[in-house]
């Protein structure tokens, strides 16, 4: 009976155990796969994946969702590189940037927490307000970021990719969290919203920061998703919203809230990386890869439900 | 009921004012009276700043425009009225599909217009089917479920059409997306028809009405002994041939197909569908309101882009429309009760 | 001195009165019991004191300052605490972070204090008698535990003024003389105790003072030493002719032939198996202390739980679903409207057809026939079902079987939140039902409740289930309320077993 979830039980495992399957059969499929170049090259591509997914876990721990992120990360980078352009300098105009990210944030946050309408449908809007944004701000793709910049994130440091230190960023404020009495209220919320009102904890404030942290999480991403293109484009967080929510299933973190790690989003993420890298490495036809990548993202869906699926008592 | 529809257009509205004001004082039909004013009040917006705009023909135009964003409404009407958080966020990605898969099987292939037709039920069909075993049995949220399969449905019309699309719309296609019929656009009339039709299988066949009653308390709709799972899939089923079908009337309205054609449909069918009163908690809701939701959303769009807007301001008022609508209709209970 | 004070609350839920007019006043050290039925607005009181309900009207004063409150955790500053019997445990939390959740300990005002903690939550725990659980999960806990975990919650908040609501009909005997032990420590201590109970033993040991509620109004205030159980009953009940009726001249209208029989039926949750046979027009009600597994029996029955093979006239039967279960001629009405019975968001006139229409596909009997049938009172069918009162509601409900004239009927807590006068109704329904040949099953947490009906329908019989069991069945009209508490009751040595 009581499988269903300790905080204390490891549930980022399963996910774990893909990664190094994957790690395995890409280490025979894919030329060079096991050099620091190449885990280089994967962490510059997969950073601000693993990001998003941190992101999304919180939300999704809180019981919520949020659709928004993927189009926050388009806002903070085209607004970066538009104020780069514009002359603005390094610092000043990030903070603009990020600023810009959280005023979403603050946005789903408050719709969500205070008037109370399903995070869902808010973060599809403003996902819309966040997109329509970007694109104004920049119609087409262009710009250039710093070149500081871009030569830093690809660089290594001791072995060490530099994107990783967004991961350890992201980390550390995921600890803000974990180890405070933040989370503990976090996890109670996710699992019911109500027992944990009436248990005097202000659910309303939690729920309003989980979504503040997503868009701040997902303006880092962005930083790394600007160092990665060196370029500005409005569209380019779109696909990642779905990305960062099938890695957290992935990863163990449940739709239903309550329950999930950032190790599990991590995992999960860095699963869903390796599974792409080895679409991309089979050398289809580029037509055939979205639907390969799409098809993996889907059965990873469905597979992680799959495994969560217990005795189904409809009437329990 | 049969004459409801008749609303959409001006002329009859103007005709027969005082009958529909009557109507309208009903209670049933003072939920439309907000969309109906705002429709207005955006065409004659429209008619002052840009001389024209509420001429005969331009309504047309307007809401022939408007059908087909009421085709993408018409499946997500019946998800969202099916409950449960239900979404179809894979209407954009399966129009597309409809018009891509069209356009290349009826141009290029021996199967014709009519096997174009009978694979895109097919298609559509399987779509609901496979978001329905997900959805139903492995408790998959809707809105991850169906965002899943348009990324899949995307990379597949991509696949299919090697990033290629070619050819043009079928004579039939076109004749419905453009042609008139006497002074009417046949593409009207086909809104006004499926309105009807649709208006009809929620009200009179034993499927609509248990859809409202299993939208409303899935619980109490099993307890009652109401088959729920054969709803939920009939639902969803609809859902995907009402995509890939209203795919092909986008190909006619368009004439050509392109990848991604009906992707921003999505967002914009559940903002018809909430501005046209369907609650997003499932177990109410009509077909009338969501396509006076997609007139409202149309003329918008076009005032929009009569005075110059480019397309990412466009977006953002969209959203940011939807999200207020959200915020005014759509709030959840207090937790102190 | 005077610790709390509420005058004249009132609370409405729609069209629903959940409060009248509450006073109540609350000394330092005192405990109070508030006595009412289900449906009297006890718990919604001790709800608006504890800030989770907002009153609409009235006036509230803790040590003689004004007291306002807009949620629980304001309360908690005040030290006002109430533990519900809805169970306030989270079940993906661990027993000790439950207990901390409302007082969470800190490290420097930031960290998680993991050792202090555990050190809080093993020391309440250990007060109560429970060792060794503070690391397990809240949700493997059996229900008597959790409603201890529950109290212990509430302990850790250093209450000055704690509202105990219905805790202790779930806990074991040996339990409930620890929490009287430990409550009696709070009140030498100077905390005021409001103790929302039904049972008369408890009260009459462990309070001072008691409250009376009858239908969301104050009916009686008293030292306990200065009134007796008979006095307390009387005011509760209110309507002495309810419960001292005449016997209903017994008739017997039919033959009694065997209706449905079930052998070895499993309930979720229990080991052994059950048998059970009832007849035509025959009333069964089923009694016990609450979560003894009778509404999982009538849940099982009507397929809920997995396939039951039953014979049903003569004829053997697999109900695989409910939905077989109502092709087979069976009814189910919950107590539970809000999830299991109403479609808030459609009319009267859809919720009614929602059985014969929906699932049927027949036309079952003329709307608005069923209607007067059951005596529902509405303006039009057409009206959202909303819009009429609990017991309306719950009579469209019973409509929605009555209309497809079901074999048998099942009722899990029909009655619960609903008026005398409503559920007077609901009892001649369920014996008109049995006049034209059908049965009920009657599940209620109102023993009371059984005793009127079997008092009020021919042919009945009673059946008190503990454990998962039926342990004990009383025939016909004769049974008392006291007959079916002392078969209810659970005995150490296990004579139940």
């Amino acid at each position: 009976m009581n499988t269903r979830f300790s905080l204390k039980r490891f549930q980022a495992l399963p996910s774990l155990l893909l990664v190094l399957l994957f790690v395995v059969i890409d280490a025979f499929l894919i030329p060079h796969f096991l050099s620091d170049a190449y885990a280089s090259s994967f962490f510059t591509s997969y950073t601000p994946l693993i990001l998003l997914t941190i992101a999304e876990t919180v939300v999704l721990i809180g019981g919520g969702i949020d659709i928004s992120i993927g189009s926050i990360v388009s806002l903070v980078n085209v607004t970066w590189v538009t104020l780069g352009g514009a002359g603005w300098g390094f610092w000043s105009s990030l903070v603009v940037s990020l600023l810009a990210g959280l005023a979403i944030g603050v946005l789903n946050g408050a719709v969500v927490a205070w008037l109370r309408v399903s995070p869902l449908l808010v973060t599809l809007a403003t996902s819309s307000i966040a997109g329509g944004l970007a694109l104004w701000i920049m119609p087409y793709p262009g710009g250039s970021a710093s070149a500081n910049l871009v030569t830093w994130y690809q660089a290594t440091f001791a072995g060490i990719p530099a994107p990783l230190l967004f991961v350890v960023i992201a980390y550390l404020l995921w600890l803000g969290w974990a180890l405070t009495p933040w989370g503990l209220r976090l996890f109670a919320m996710g699992n019911h919203m109500h027992k944990t009102y009436v248990s005097g904890v202000p659910v309303a404030s939690i729920q309003f920061a989980t979504y503040v942290f997503s868009a701040l999480v997902a303006g880092i991403a962005a930083i790394a998703v600007t160092a990665n293109t060196g370029a500005g484009d409005p569209t380019i967080g779109a696909t990642y919203t779905l990305y960062a929510i099938a890695a957290a299933v992935i990863g163990g973190v449940s739709l239903n809230g309550g329950v999930g790690t950032a190790a599990g989003a991590i995992f999960g993420s860095i699963f869903l990386g390796l599974a792409f890298s080895t679409v991309y490495a089979a050398n289809m036809p580029s037509f055939y890869q979205d639907l390969t990548s799409g098809a993996i993202v889907l059965c990873g869906i469905i597979f992680a439900s799959l495994t969560k699926l217990r005795r189904r008592r409809q009437f329990a | 009921m049969k004459g409801r529809p008749v609303e959409l257009n001006d002329a009859a509205v103007a005709g027969a004012g005082r009958n529909i004001r009557l109507r309208l004082a009903n209670s049933k039909f003072r939920i439309y009276i907000p969309v109906l004013s705002a429709s207005v009040a955006l065409l004659i917006l429209g008619q002052i700043l840009s001389p024209g705009f509420a001429s005969a023909s331009n309504i047309g135009n307007l809401l022939a425009t408007a059908v087909v964003l009421a085709i993408a409404s018409f499946g997500q009407t019946l998800v969202v009225i099916s409950g449960q958080e239900g979404i179809d966020l894979s209407i954009g990605a399966m129009m597309s599909m409809g018009a891509l898969i069209g356009v290349q099987v009826s141009d290029q292939s021996s199967l014709g217009l009519w096997g174009a037709v009978l694979l895109l039920i097919g298609t559509g069909a399987l779509v609901g089917l496979i978001h329905a075993v997900c959805i139903q049995f492995l408790r998959i949220p809707p809105l991850v479920m169906t965002l899943g399969m348009a990324t899949v449905v995307d990379g597949f019309a991509l696949a299919y059409t090697k990033g290629l699309p070619s050819g043009t719309a079928p004579k039939l296609l076109t004749a419905i997306g453009i042609g008139h019929v006497g002074p009417i656009r046949t593409l009207l009339l086909f809104g006004i028809a499926m309105v009807v039709i649709g208006e009809f299988v929620l009200r009179r066949t034993r499927y609509g009405r248990n859809l409202y009653l299993a939208g409303s308390n899935r619980m109490a709709a099993a307890l009652s002994g109401i088959h729920v799972n054969v709803v939920v899939f009939v639902t969803y089923v609809i859902a995907g041939i009402a995509g890939t079908l209203g795919g092909l009337v986008m190909l006619g309205f368009v004439g050509t197909a392109q990848l991604g054609m009906g992707d921003g449909y999505t967002l914009l069918s559940i903002a018809a569908v909430v501005i046209g009163g369907t609650a997003l908690a499932g177990g109410e809701g009509t077909f009338l309101g969501s396509a006076l939701g997609a007139v409202v959303l149309t003329i918008l769009t076009s005032v929009l882009l009569a005075v110059g807007m480019q397309e990412g301001v466009r977006e953002l008022i969209q959203g940011a429309i939807l999200l207020l609508v959200l915020a005014i209709y759509s709030r959840a209970p207090k937790l102190r009760q | 001195m005077r610790l709390f004070e509420c005058r004249h609350i009132a609370k409405r839920y729609g069209s629903v009165v959940a409060l009248q007019d509450a006073s109540i006043t609350v000394e330092r050290g005192e405990i109070r019991a508030i006595l009412g039925g289900n449906g009297s607005g006890k718990s919604t009181l001790s709800k608006i004191i504890g800030g989770a309900v907002a009153p609409d009207s009235g006036e509230m004063f803790l040590n003689g300052q004004p007291y306002r409150v807009h949620s629980p955790a304001q309360a908690k500053r005040h030290r006002v605490v109430f533990t519900s019997q809805e169970l306030s445990l989270l079940t993906n939390l661990t027993v000790e972070q439950n207990l901390v959740l409302p007082q969470i300990p800190a490290k420097a005002g930031v960290l998680l204090d993991r050792k202090a903690m555990r050190r809080s939550a093993q020391a309440v725990l250990d007060r109560l008698g429970l060792a060794d659980i503070a690391g397990m999960p809240a949700a493997s806990l059996p229900p008597n535990r959790q409603f201890m975990v529950e109290f212990a919650k509430a302990l850790l908040q250093q209450p000055e003024l704690l509202i105990i609501d219905e805790i202790t009909s779930a806990l074991y005997r040996e339990d409930v003389e620890v929490f009287k032990q430990v409550v009696r420590e709070l009140s030498a201590q100077g905390c005021g105790i409001l103790f929302i109970s039904h049972r008369m033993p408890e009260i009459f040991s462990l309070c001072d003072t008691v409250t009376v509620m009858r239908n969301g109004v104050v009916v009686g205030d008293h030292r306990v030493d200065s009134v007796d159980e008979d006095r307390l009953l009387e005011l509760l009940t209110g309507d002495r002719q309810t419960t001292d009726r005449q016997a209903a001249p017994r008739v017997q209208v039919h033959d009694g032939q065997v209706l449905l029989s079930v052998k070895g039926l499993k309930l979720p949750g229990y080991a052994h198996t059950l048998d059970f046979e009832v007849r035509k027009g025959e009333v069964i009600g089923i009694a016990g202390l609450q979560g003894q597994g009778q509404s999982q029996f009538v849940r099982a029955l009507f397929g809920m739980y997995g396939p039951v093979e039953a014979v049903i006239d003569n004829e053997k039967r697999v109900i695989r679903s409910p939905r077989e279960a109502v092709r087979a001629g069976l009814a189910f009405l919950s107590g539970d409207r809000e999830r299991e019975g109403v479609f808030a968001r459609r009319s009267i006139a859809e919720n009614l057809k929602a059985v014969s229409d929906g699932a049927l596909g027949n036309k079952g009997l003329p709307v608005v026939d069923v209607l007067r049938q059951v005596g529902a009172k509405y303006g039009k069918v057409t009206d959202p079902v909303v819009s009429l009162s609990g017991g309306n509601q719950q009579k469209v409900i019973i409509g929605r079987w009555t209309s497809v004239q079901p074999k048998l009927l099942l009722a899990d807590d029909p009655t619960k939140g609903i008026d005398v006068q409503a559920r007077h109704d609901v009892h001649l329904i369920f014996r008109d039902l049995t006049r034209e040949g059908s049965a009920v099953v009657l599940v209620s947490s109102d023993d009371e409740e059984l005793v009127n009906i079997a008092r009020t329908v021919e042919q009945s019989r009673i059946i008190v289930m503990y454990g998962g069991r039926f342990v004990k069945a009383f025939a016909g009209a004769d049974v008392t309320v006291q007959d079916i508490i002392e078969a209810s009751i659970p005995r150490r040595e296990g004579t139940h077993g």
